[in-house]
């Protein structure tokens, strides 16, 4: 059965801009609603700017909506850290762990924070899921490899075992090796490890493999959701089409423009 | 047009020497696209600095020659070099941000390489990009990757020179500007005596941009094969 575990509902989000002349009210999400059903991939597909990250920001309880609400419905957990059951790993590979600590350090301190709920006992498990070598304990931070240290990071954010993992643009600037690599990953996240997944990537390319669902984003609002090969083999906004479009690199020249032009009309529109 | 015919190239660390590529032979004709694949670290950006002599001397040594329009690159003074550079072969780098002065606004480099204000407003439309005005009034720092990226590419090609190298240039693009620069590469080699050198590991785009693709497999390069 699935279970719904994350339900959102007409989320909205405005940044003020500040300086000292004057104040500006961006509106960066727009009512935006949906659900997280457990033990799923669900993936957030957007160009820059659309206000995917700040939605996996409002998940994860780093920014409050403006407007809306985020129910969860998460079991109840031994040592009343609920906060933990809602992890994201962020986009700048090189700077998510301290560069001067090592592996172990990093990894047994988040095993002992998170007690009785670890996920994993010892840091060579740890390892081992993510097939991260076990030379790695005694080595720091910044002589791994961006994608160790993506690796790691995401083992530091299992030990706390989440319910929901958010994965923040996971695949930017790794060559198609380690695309690959990752995307086995998260599939074990799933898979094997019974993770629900929250995936935010400008790639649709890499997310049409392991997506189940997938929302369409743009300009802070949902433009397509639901199931997420039935939207790639069917696309219904023309948005949609255009990213998978473009994603194959099979846009002319005008069809480019075409859509750029509009974009820009609506967005100065908006802003008026 | 070029002929590089390079014995090996080596990184020379503490008298240590080691060897990043060997046997490198391929020359470049007009009117093409040429793209080299390979993965990280494989000396992809190292191989297309080294065509003009970008390479840090005490770090990398080159052996071999390497002809432009028929005269070998290692004959030249240091002058001739630089004359290379600024009109023959222009380069955009992966990390474009950073190839700008931060001390400078972006009206520097339209103000003091770009006569051809038409043809500046054109490319600046094109590439969906602000005017000339609002653009020169941002500092690098201002520009988001992709955008530097684009300001480059154009900066670079309105230098017409006769070989572009891109690094990378999908790395910090958008998919829809993607699309706009393979269409655009395209017509730029159409003209008479242009050619674009492209190293990537971005699969698709280098079979839908390429004339002749070539890898670096086991620290050499393969001959190019003509893509259909």
């Amino acid at each position: 059965m699935s279970r719904i575990i994350l339900k959102c509902e007409n989320i909205s989000y405005e940044a003020t801009d500040e300086n000292i002349f004057t104040t500006k009210k961006k509106i960066i999400l727009n009512n935006i609603s949906f659900e997280v059903v457990e033990n799923e991939i669900l993936s957030i597909a957007g160009e820059s700017g659309s206000g995917k990250t700040t939605l996996g920001k409002i998940l994860a309880g780093i920014l409050i909506p403006t407007k809306g609400e985020i129910k969860y419905f998460f079991n109840q957990r031994d040592d009343g850290k609920n906060h933990q059951a809602i992890q994201i790993l962020f986009q700048n590979n090189g700077e998510l762990i301290n560069p001067f600590r090592n592996v172990e350090s990093v990894l047994s301190e988040a095993i002992q924070k998170a007690g009785s709920n670890a996920f994993a006992k010892t840091v060579d498990e740890l390892l081992d899921i993510f097939s991260l070598p076990k030379s790695l304990i005694t080595q720091k931070a910044y002589t791994l490899s961006g994608g160790q240290q993506q690796r790691v990071a995401l083992a530091r954010i299992l030990a706390v075992n989440p319910e929901i993992i958010i994965l923040d643009e996971p695949f930017s600037a790794q060559d198609k090796e380690s695309v690959e690599n990752f995307i086995s990953i998260i599939k074990t996240l799933k898979n094997t490890l019974g993770k629900t997944v929250i995936c935010i990537s400008h790639d649709v390319k890499a997310l049409k493999d392991i997506s189940d669902s997938l929302l369409i984003m743009k300009d802070g609002e949902i433009v397509e959701k639901g199931n997420a090969s039935e939207i790639f083999s069917n696309p219904q906004h023309d948005y949609t089409k255009f990213l998978i479009k473009a994603a194959e690199l099979e846009l002319s020249a005008e069809e480019v423009k075409t859509f750029l032009k509009e974009y820009e009309q609506n967005k100065r529109y908006k802003n008026s | 047009m070029i002929k590089a015919e390079i014995q090996k190239i080596s990184i020379v660390n503490n008298d240590q020497k080691k060897i990043l590529l060997k046997d490198i032979f391929f020359e470049l004709k007009p009117n093409r696209i040429y793209t080299i694949l390979g993965e990280n670290g494989s000396g992809k950006s190292t191989l297309i600095k080294s065509l003009t002599l970008l390479t840090d001397k005490r770090e990398f040594k080159i052996e071999g020659k390497i002809f432009f329009n028929d005269r070998n690159i290692f004959d030249l003074t240091e002058n001739e070099l630089l004359l290379l550079r600024k009109k023959n072969i222009r380069y955009v780098f992966q990390d474009c941000v950073n190839s700008f002065d931060p001390l400078k606004t972006i009206s520097y480099y339209f103000d003091s390489l770009i006569e051809d204000d038409s043809k500046l407003h054109s490319m600046l439309e094109y590439f969906n990009l602000p005017s000339r005005q609002e653009l020169g009034k941002l500092y690098p720092y201002e520009l988001s990757g992709g955008m530097a990226q684009r300001i480059a590419i154009i900066l670079a090609s309105l230098a017409n020179p006769q070989l572009l190298i891109l690094d990378e240039p999908t790395s910090a693009a958008d998919t829809a500007v993607i699309n706009l620069l393979i269409h655009f590469l395209k017509e730029f080699v159409s003209e008479e005596k242009r050619t674009v050198l492209i190293v990537t590991q971005d699969l698709l785009f280098a079979k839908k941009v390429s004339d002749e693709i070539a890898s670096i497999e086991k620290n050499s390069l393969t001959a190019f094969q003509i893509n259909n």
